[in-house]
């Protein structure tokens, strides 16, 4: 599991590497290892999830991690014992239906060396939080449940983050299962706000 | 002369000190033979002292000097089979080292390009094979150039039995030519088959009276290829620490150390670096490689020869 110190330090030796090499890379990031990253959790994250490249000002879905990059990023694993997908698009779809409105206003840059790590802004991790813990919803102890507490939500940015989601999944179980996750955190919501 | 510990490109002085031991074995004109137990084989050494120019242009010098003298007992279809898939950096140091030796020789050696100002320094001597070392070249001076002496090689290099597809990684010939002389061999009782498993292996039919009439072979036999492919992956390494930060540095040498695995497999050497997750790696391969290239470049070779650290 990556804590904040080693994803700082394989984002730091990924970024070493790639200068070596010549090669440049920007990534998108979310997940549990960007809020990790942006301070907002403390616990430990099993990857980083790529999402989206990006290149010229402009983001574009990560189809697949660009193979110099999935090079680099397999030799630290390989330096530092990490898993080999601990840097991965698994959650790339995310594309597929766009980001909340707004996104690449909210990203926060970090650079290492020719790597640039693009994180998505605070709000934009809770839209994908709630998502995803609607998705895993029911699932005791869900990791996503407890980060979004960590992000500690008000009730506009749950409503806000929510009509989102449905943006996603427009199907009605997936708004019942909203709407229970929702009242968890206090919020009740109606058909109607959804 | 052995580098001294303080110079920042001690791996890379090893290396050339390898390459001078061997070269002087073969006849080029050096210093004292430091390789006299060393099985020298031409055609990797040629491939990497065209490398290697630019580090020691006397060593270039000499080296082409030797090639245009004895360019007959060197093996064009070896050298292009050697070539294939060499790196970028590799082919363009061989471009003009070739072409310079076809513009003074009657060969045809392969992928030369543009050739340089040379004249020979005449200094070259191959006055007789019968040291050990030679041992290689003098298989050429009696079977001619051709896979089936680099098979005989393979065999007189303490392989016991092998299929076709393993002689043939070895040798540096394609499979068809070394099946074809594998049987020519096996018809004419050089070499004798066994069918186990589905398969082929070939050995040495009579291995003792055929190594008692060849003659005296250095006991030291390293497969060059894997050797030198040793050797220069620590020397650029040692040449990346010089810019590389140390994070950066660390993951390559520790990339380094996974990439040369079957190279040293094919040496026969065990050891490896002792390399943990996460750890600064540069310095445990850096001590390793100076452990092996110091014995190698001093002309010794086994754990035995290692210095210790």
């Amino acid at each position: 599991m990556l804590t904040s110190d080693h994803l700082d330090e394989a984002l730091r030796s990924l970024g070493a590497v790639l200068e070596g090499r010549g090669i440049s890379s920007g990534i998108l990031v979310v997940g549990g290892s960007s809020l990790l990253l942006l301070g907002l959790i403390k616990r430990p994250t099993a990857d980083l999830d790529v999402i989206g490249i990006a290149s010229d000002g402009r983001y574009s879905k990560a189809e697949k991690i660009p193979e110099p990059l999935a090079n680099a990023a397999r030799d630290v694993a390989a330096a530092l014992g990490l898993r080999d997908t601990w840097l991965n698009n698994g959650p790339a779809s995310l594309f597929d239906f766009g980001l909340p409105e707004g996104f690449e206003s909210r990203v926060q840059i970090r650079l290492y060396d020719t790597l640039e790590v693009h994180i998505a802004g605070r709000f934009d991790l809770l839209c994908f939080k709630l998502y995803a813990a609607v998705d895993h919803f029911g699932i005791r102890e869900s990791k996503h449940l407890a980060d979004l507490r960590e992000l500690n939500p008000t009730e506009p940015e749950l409503i806000r983050a929510a009509r989102w989601t449905r943006t996603h999944d427009p199907s009605e179980g997936f708004k019942e299962e909203l709407i229970e996750v929702l009242a968890i955190f206090g919020v009740a919501a109606t058909d109607a706000a959804l | 002369m052995p580098p001294s510990s303080t110079t920042q490109s001690v791996l890379a002085e090893y290396e050339l000190s390898l390459a001078w031991g061997a070269w002087v074995e073969l006849g080029v004109s050096g210093w004292q033979p430091t390789h006299v137990n060393w099985a020298v084989d031409p055609e990797p050494l040629i491939i990497h002292t065209a490398y290697l120019a630019d580090a020691d242009p006397r060593l270039r010098d000499e080296a082409l000097d030797w090639c245009i003298q004895y360019w007959r007992y060197v093996s064009k279809v070896r050298l292009r089979n050697l070539l294939q898939g060499r790196s970028a950096e590799v082919l363009d140091a061989w471009g003009p080292f070739g072409a310079t030796v076809n513009k003074h020789s009657g060969s045809h050696w392969p992928l030369g390009t543009e050739s340089f100002p040379y004249r020979l320094t005449g200094r070259s001597s191959l006055d007789a094979m019968a040291q050990p070392s030679r041992a290689w070249l003098r298989l050429r001076a009696m079977f001619g150039l051709g896979a089936r002496t680099e098979i005989l090689r393979y065999f007189l290099s303490d392989h016991p039995r092998a299929t076709v597809a393993t002689i043939a990684q070895h040798v540096g010939y394609a499979k068809r030519s070394v099946a074809d002389e594998c049987d020519s061999l096996e018809k004419a009782g050089v070499l004798k088959v066994q069918h186990t498993a589905n398969r082929f292996y070939y050995t040495l039919a009579h291995g003792d009276e055929f190594r008692a009439w060849v003659g005296g072979i250095a006991p030291v036999q390293p497969n060059w290829t894997a050797l030198l492919a040793v050797t220069s992956t620590f020397v650029a390494l040692e040449e990346s620490a010089k810019s590389l930060s140390r994070d950066a540095l660390s993951v390559e040498a520790h990339r380094a150390a996974r990439l040369l695995d079957g190279a040293l497999d094919t040496l026969g050497i065990e050891q490896r670096p002792r390399l943990a997750g996460g750890k600064d790696h540069w310095p445990v391969v850096r001590d390793f490689a100076k452990r092996h290239m110091a014995a190698w470049a001093a002309g010794k070779w086994g754990t035995t020869a290692l210095p210790q650290t």
